[in-house]
């Protein structure tokens, strides 16, 4: 469930628009809140959950 | 012509003009689309016309009253007088302001507005019964907020001395009594009002507690100042039938113990919840199908089985709340105009506008436990702050919940003085992953209330200062 990740309402509608799925991205932020720039590097096929 | 053989074409029809409705309808107008929304009664729906607002208007001025009848401050005497009629026309007047404030929107969005009921003919199409005529209307697609109406018990069939909020909300005098079925927030708060107007009030409950679904220590607040009303509770009390006389009404239940008693008052009010408005709106033929438990059933953009026709607010699962009708009322509108929008919050703030107020947001204690194992819990007194006891309101606490192992807030839990308000920060808290340390290093003014959710959160990380850690 997306609203279960750590990460803003802003980050989450982001990641939608983006077509990303959330749950599926590392964070980088504090406690592993997801940012803008993971939602973006995850795109870009950078970084993977659990990596 | 023949009335009902044409069917007009609209772009998205809104059927329900409440907070869901309403909200659905600007959001979709925003966006680019031709909206009409159809509503059988007022603009506003039940939150604008019989619930949140004139309960909220009667509570503040049976507030207005209990402080000038015997002024709890010191120092200072009044002399009050009560004139319910003029209370009466001031609710109304609150009323008419609210919903003539949607009728400018709606015209100030373009949004045609249809007084009429409708009810699905075909998946895309709806027959909507006016004054004088009805008339057919294809839609491209469509939002479903037709609301929820108070639960009737058929034990105590609604008459003239046994009532809903609608009409206790509109008596045109203070009863001498009052009965009231259902000790919840809608119960609590109208049984609070009315004590404090003069009325002698009783409140029959079936659970072990009135307000059931809130944090007991918060409860006991609630609990006392009703008592100081000489309000009479009884919990674990099952009713069981009414007999009305011109005069009167007389309730019989059984108590706690399981004998029978009666009471006798002149109206009988009884609160015990709310019923989706879902018949009569031909959803079958229009492919919509409900849940085991009569809710329509929903994807998470609040689209139904009829993938055309979306549905919000009190006919679907979740809180009956005016802010979640609004949220998911925005969701169907822009999933409508192609936007990835999902239904997608962490919590949602429930308040009750009992004295005094208490407000929640998030998990309880219990279940943070019980999704977290370790939690760190920080709870802090209203006495201990210098705005909560300079407005002679020292009566409450705040308490933060938080994932102990990254303290992460996850629920919120306030009585006392503004808690409705306070509420506020803690919601977003949850939604931004804030942990308390975030909360304890955000600077709040002082001295206000508000300061209490950081001294709380300090609580929580054992760093308290205007509280001695034990």
């Amino acid at each position: 469930q997306a609203h279960e990740v750590l990460a803003t309402p802003g980050v989450r509608k982001f990641a939608r628009e983006e077509g990303v799925n959330i749950t599926q991205v590392h964070g980088t932020g504090n406690h592993g809140k997801v940012t803008k720039e993971d939602v973006l590097a995850f795109k870009t096929g950078g970084s993977q959950a659990g990596t | 012509m023949v009335v009902g053989e044409f069917s007009e074409e609209v772009d998205v029809l809104v059927i329900g003009g409440g907070p869901g409705g309403y909200v659905a309808a600007i959001r979709a107008a925003q966006l680019g689309k031709s909206v009409t929304l159809v509503d059988k009664d007022e603009l506003g729906g039940v939150c604008l016309n019989r619930g949140c607002i004139p309960s909220k208007a009667l509570i503040s001025a049976a507030h207005h009253y209990e402080a000038a009848k015997e002024s709890a401050f010191p120092g200072i005497a009044t002399k009050a007088e009560l004139d319910y009629a003029k209370v009466q026309s001031w609710k109304q007047s609150v009323v008419e302001k609210m919903t003539g404030g949607v009728k400018t929107l709606m015209k100030g969005n373009k949004i045609k507005v249809l007084a009429g009921e409708a009810f699905f003919t075909k998946p895309n199409e709806v027959r909507i019964m006016m004054e004088h005529e009805s008339e057919r209307f294809t839609f491209q697609d469509c939002i479903l907020a037709t609301g929820s109406r108070p639960i009737e018990l058929k034990s105590l069939p609604f008459g003239k001395r046994v009532i809903s909020s609608t009409e206790a909300l509109n008596l045109d005098k203070v009863p001498d009594s009052m009965v009231i079925v259902g000790g919840g927030y809608i119960g609590t708060e109208l049984g609070q009002t009315f004590a404090k107007f003069g009325t002698k009030v009783t409140i029959v409950e079936g659970l072990d507690s009135i307000l059931a679904a809130f944090d007991k220590q918060m409860v006991r607040l609630v609990e006392r100042n009703l008592k100081k009303y000489d309000v009479a509770i009884h919990t674990k009390a099952m009713a069981k039938s009414v007999a009305e006389t011109d005069k009167d009404v007389t309730l019989t239940f059984t108590d706690k113990d399981g004998q029978e008693q009666s009471v006798s008052a002149d109206y009988v009010l009884v609160t015990v919840g709310r019923r989706p408005n879902t018949e009569e709106l031909g959803l079958a033929d229009a492919g919509i199908q409900l849940t085991d438990k009569g809710l329509v059933q929903v994807d998470s953009q609040g689209r139904t089985t009829n993938p055309h026709v979306y549905a919000i607010g009190d006919i679907v699962p979740g809180a009956a709340l005016a802010h979640k009708a609004s949220y998911e009322g925005k969701v169907a509108a822009e999933a409508i105009a192609g936007h990835p929008s999902i239904v997608d919050y962490r919590c949602i703030p429930a308040v009750v506008f009992s004295d005094p107020e208490m407000a929640s947001v998030g998990l309880s204690e219990d279940e943070a436990k019980k999704e977290y194992g370790e939690i760190a819990v920080g709870r802090f007194p209203f006495a201990a702050n210098g705005r909560a006891v300079s407005l002679n309101a020292d009566a409450g606490f705040v308490k933060v919940v938080a994932d102990k192992n990254s303290g992460v807030v996850v629920g919120a839990h306030i009585v006392g003085m503004e808690a409705s308000n306070m509420i506020a920060e803690f919601g977003l808290a949850i939604e931004m992953s804030a942990t308390l340390e975030d909360l304890a290093l955000t600077i709040h003014a002082h001295p206000t209330l508000g300061e209490m959710v950081m001294e709380a959160a300090e609580v929580g990380l054992g760093q308290a200062i205007h509280v001695v850690s034990k």
